[in-house]
């Protein structure tokens, strides 16, 4: 068996430590107290960068002033203390992001594809999706995109037999049974449910994304001249 | 007010000619690619060529067949792959310090060897910085000159990149052992076990390490893709929990063709990560064009890193080569005196006969170009 924390070499210059090998609230949550930990400690200032993962984290550091040796036992001691602790997997701060969403119609053209699936009417599967407080367990995949737990199972629905070459940004869509929201326009494969005016991804906004890995969100449907009206203030 | 540090504008932009720095770090997390230049050590040498600080904006030719016009007197150069660089109708070396005269064009054919070069520019290429780079990512259009590759007709502004202490001269070169390390394509590119090696058996292990691969047609900034035989997952275990992704990692999906993600690269995948390639072998990886031939061999942990530093040093500090002179004259004007230097680039250790572009230097004061038919 495996032991965790697990630190190895990534590459020359990035370590990687894994708390688990699944996807997880409690793994997660240790990743993101392991990157506090690294950036409050004295190797703070050494790191180049974080990547976050569903079970891991890398560190990509300056091999010209560290080594992994060095840098090994300091992070050891750390990930031990954090996965010796308890690690709060709901957002302390209470606060859950609501994404505004236009469920249905033009912005979700396969939300009846997806109720027929799962044997509930469309409103049923709005219900379900927006009642549900989801997980940010990381960003990945394109700028802003979000991996997304917590959907009920009873609205998993197969992806589309032939991507869409095209999806709009802010489209909200499902895949099995994960949920989530396409930032950008890129090609995609979800069946897509509905779609939020709120801008995910803003390059020239601290931080640039809207949704932060490790938080809480929630989807809160709107009707659809809300949407175009937060769509022109924003 | 006019901008002083004039124009370049595309009149040919070749396969893929993008705007690169050393890359956006530090947005991974929020899904953001690094992109930057892929041979950092072309970028790199290219930058310090014209004065540059490392960071600068340059502008990064795929594949050559590359034209440019510049407006201004410039000060560039050019590395990476092995070209014929011409500036106007004469033939002008790669890793050197040029000045381009005023609306002449610079034109780069396609490589006899590697894939990418690097046209670096005194004060850089000026585009906006977004999330701290001047990159261009083109799979989320963030970045560069408008989040996209360039095009015919496109004009860009020169900036005006703090200088570094030291201004090279025209004619100062990168010395030979920083010029393309991608000469020697037959040495296996080293590489450290990845973090799912043991997702692999030992005849798979030994099926990445004896084999030969090819780089395939697909292969692009995101990645290099090889062909050969193929390496399968113990089970076909190839989907991972969804991992972090870097630079020169050996990713092996489903079908058992190896991938070495590059700048590109997503901020996190899927698949098996059998290993790692050494950051000081990058730039040999990176240059070699499609149909290359690529093989692997372990190294330890404590020599990549070794090389690593070293590698770094190398490019960033490793004294570049000052300028051979043709003659030197002291010149009384007003009763000052100039020392006049005339340097020809690719004169060096040859005779009299000088055809091309010469430069003289006026003392530390200024710079100024003449060009000089061919006596003979």
């Amino acid at each position: 068996m495996t032991q965790y924390p697990r630190i190895i070499p990534a590459n020359d210059s990035a370590v990687l430590i894994e708390f688990g090998n699944s996807i997880d609230y409690e793994i997660n949550a240790k990743v993101y107290a392991l990157q506090s930990a690294i950036e409050s400690s004295d190797l703070g200032s050494t790191v180049i960068e974080f990547i976050p993962s569903y079970r891991s984290l890398l560190v990509e550091y300056d091999v010209t002033q560290h080594t992994f040796a060095e840098l090994h036992d300091q992070i050891n001691e750390l990930a031990n203390n954090v996965a010796s602790e308890h690690v709060a997997t709901v957002d302390t701060d209470g606060d859950i992001q609501q994404i505004p969403v236009a469920y249905g119609g033009e912005y979700g053209p396969d939300l009846e594809t997806v109720a027929d699936h799962a044997g509930l009417s469309t409103d049923e599967v709005i219900a379900i999706h927006s009642g549900t407080d989801y997980h940010v367990f990381m960003l990945g995949f394109a700028p802003g995109f979000p991996y997304l737990g917590g959907m009920d199972e009873r609205i998993a629905c197969p992806r589309l037999a032939t991507p869409r070459t095209l999806v709009p940004a802010g489209s909200v869509g499902i895949a099995e049974a994960q949920t989530g929201v396409y930032p950008n326009p890129s090609p995609g494969g979800w069946q897509l449910i509905g779609r939020t005016p709120m801008k995910l991804f803003d390059a020239d906004a601290d931080p640039p994304t809207a949704m932060l890995p490790g938080n809480k969100v929630n989807f809160v449907p709107i009707p659809y001249d809300e949407y175009e009206t937060i769509a022109k203030s924003g | 007010m006019p901008n002083e540090n004039g124009h370049i504008e595309v009149i040919s932009p070749g396969s893929l000619l993008t705007v690169q720095d050393t890359g956006r770090r530090g947005s991974q997390r929020f899904g953001v690619s690094v992109s930057g230049a892929l041979d950092l050590q072309a970028a790199t040498i290219a930058n310090r060529l014209v004065g540059n600080p490392p960071d600068s904006a340059m502008l990064e030719a795929t594949f050559g067949n590359a034209t440019l016009t510049f407006d201004k007197e410039t000060k560039v150069a050019v590395t990476g792959a092995t070209s014929d660089l011409y500036i106007d109708d004469f033939s002008m070396p790669l890793w050197e310090t040029l000045i381009i005269p005023a609306d002449a064009t610079l034109s780069i054919s396609a490589p006899s060897a590697g894939l990418y070069s690097y046209v670096a520019v005194a004060g850089g290429i000026d585009v906006p910085k977004v999330l701290g780079s001047r990159s261009t990512h083109i799979g989320s259009s963030l970045g560069g000159f408008e989040g996209r590759a360039l095009s015919q007709g496109d004009v860009l502004l020169i900036g005006t990149a703090s200088a570094t202490p030291i201004r090279p001269r025209a004619g100062t070169r990168a010395p030979q052992d920083l010029l393309r390390a991608c000469d020697d394509n037959d040495r296996p590119v080293r590489v450290i076990p990845g973090p799912q090696h043991d997702a692999f058996d030992d005849e798979a292990k030994s099926t990445f390490f004896s084999s030969s691969f090819t780089i395939s047609n697909v292969t692009n900034r995101q990645g290099a893709r090889l062909e050969g035989p193929t390496v399968p997952a113990i089970d076909s275990k190839h989907d991972i929990v969804s991992d972090p992704a870097y630079m020169g990692a050996v990713q092996v999906p489903s079908d058992g063709n190896p991938i070495v993600l590059l700048a590109d690269r997503q901020p996190t995948g899927g698949y098996a990560k059998i290993a790692s390639v050494i950051s000081a072998d990058l730039p040999t990886v990176v240059q070699r064009p499609p149909g290359s031939e690529i093989s692997f061999e372990l190294t330890d942990l404590n020599m990549a890193q070794q090389e690593a530093k070293e590698f770094v040093d190398r490019i960033h500090h490793k004294p570049l080569v000052e300028p051979a002179k043709i003659f030197s004259v002291n010149l009384e004007i007003n009763g000052e005196t100039y020392n006049v230097e005339l340097v020809h680039p690719s004169s060096v250790g040859s005779e009299s006969d000088v055809e091309g572009i010469v430069y003289a230097s006026f003392g530390q004061a200024s710079e100024s170009v003449a060009t000089v038919e061919s006596t003979s």
